[in-house]
């Protein structure tokens, strides 16, 4: 029985390769399976959920790099929409304990799971698309594809809107450790915290 | 443009959600075990998740799982039948795999072990390692 005067650990949903290094398109593993980010989460008492990579279990381990325009189809976001689905049920049955602060951690510079910024083709700049070969890309605000695709679904499923963090993983001059303090003031900003 | 200093283990577990989110104040070194071998992990569903859209979430899981194996990741299950719902679970993963054909992926019996119980699993587990990087 939940003590009522003892607030439910918060919910973690966390964008797939932050537990696994392995769905990270090729070359960008910075490490060999689980991040630190997990760690972080476990030691502040959060009750972790790993969504499942929707550029994975679309195009698999061989895909090419790819910018958010080329994501930004119908399709791609059927796609994401049926895995936000599916992401909620679990939500939604965890949530039915009582009410509970809710993050989501992407991943900034990813086209599908970036947060506060994303990873476009350059302007001016050859268009991603065809034949294969190395083409510019920049970033820019805005999110990826996945995450907007996942606030509208738990947004239209009537669960408590997440507060979101992007972990810097792929940008230039990434730190781990400037990173985690950053995720630690985020986790304790939410102390409290009830959906 | 990142240079190819890509450092993935290609060792895949798909782990109980029990097995990340232990019951409170648990200590977890099997977990702890994963992560200090590389092992880069697919989460289950909690057991306790109604059927229909456990399936759901199964199916997302051995899409990755079977696409890992088809381009020579090693794979591996922590099958636990520590309750009578993580039993369930259980079976519904073996019913999917079989449906698929899917049998690359190896398994590991958790049985009725709980996160704690790394007595059994730490040998198999560091045997698994070692023959992944051999």
């Amino acid at each position: 029985m939940p003590d009522a005067a003892k607030p439910l650990p918060g919910i973690a949903l966390v964008s797939h390769c932050l537990a696994n290094q392995n769905a990270k398109v090729d070359e960008f593993a910075v490490f060999a399976g689980v991040s630190p980010v997990i760690g972080l989460l476990r030691r502040r008492g959060f009750i972790i959920q790993q969504m499942p990579c929707p550029e994975m279990s679309l195009l698999g381990a061989k895909r090419w790099w790819q910018v958010r325009e080329q994501y930004d189809t119908p399709g791609y976001r059927r796609h994401c929409r049926a895995l936000a689905n599916s992401v909620a049920d679990v939500l939604e049955a965890r949530l039915a304990e009582g009410p509970r602060d809710v993050v989501v951690l992407g991943v900034d510079g990813s086209p599908s799971s970036g947060v506060t910024l994303t990873g476009i083709g350059s302007d001016p700049g050859p268009a991603w698309g065809g034949r294969p070969g190395e083409v510019p890309s920049q970033l820019v605000a805005g999110k990826g594809v996945w995450i907007e695709e996942l606030e509208a679904v738990i947004a239209a499923r009537g669960l408590p809107v997440p507060r979101l963090l992007g972990i810097p993983m792929e940008l230039p001059g990434y730190s781990v450790e400037k990173s985690l303090e950053e995720l630690d003031a985020f986790l304790s900003a939410g102390a409290g915290v009830q959906s | 443009m990142k240079p190819n200093s890509d450092v993935r283990s290609f060792l895949v577990a798909l782990v109980p959600d029990r097995l990340v989110n232990p019951p409170a104040n648990e200590a977890n070194p099997i977990l702890d075990a994963l992560v200090e071998l590389g092992f880069g992990l697919v989460q289950l569903p909690p057991a306790t998740l109604a059927a229909a859209r456990a399936a759901i979430a199964i199916d997302y899981a051995l899409d990755q799982l079977e696409d890992y194996a088809a381009n020579g990741y090693r794979t591996i299950w922590f099958a636990s039948t520590a309750t009578a719902a993580d039993a369930e679970l259980s079976a519904a993963i073996r019913a999917a795999c079989e449906r698929r054909g899917f049998t690359a992926m190896e398994a590991i019996d958790l049985g009725t072990a709980s996160p704690g119980d790394a007595a059994r699993i730490d040998p198999l587990l560091r045997a698994f390692a070692r023959s992944a990087a051999a």
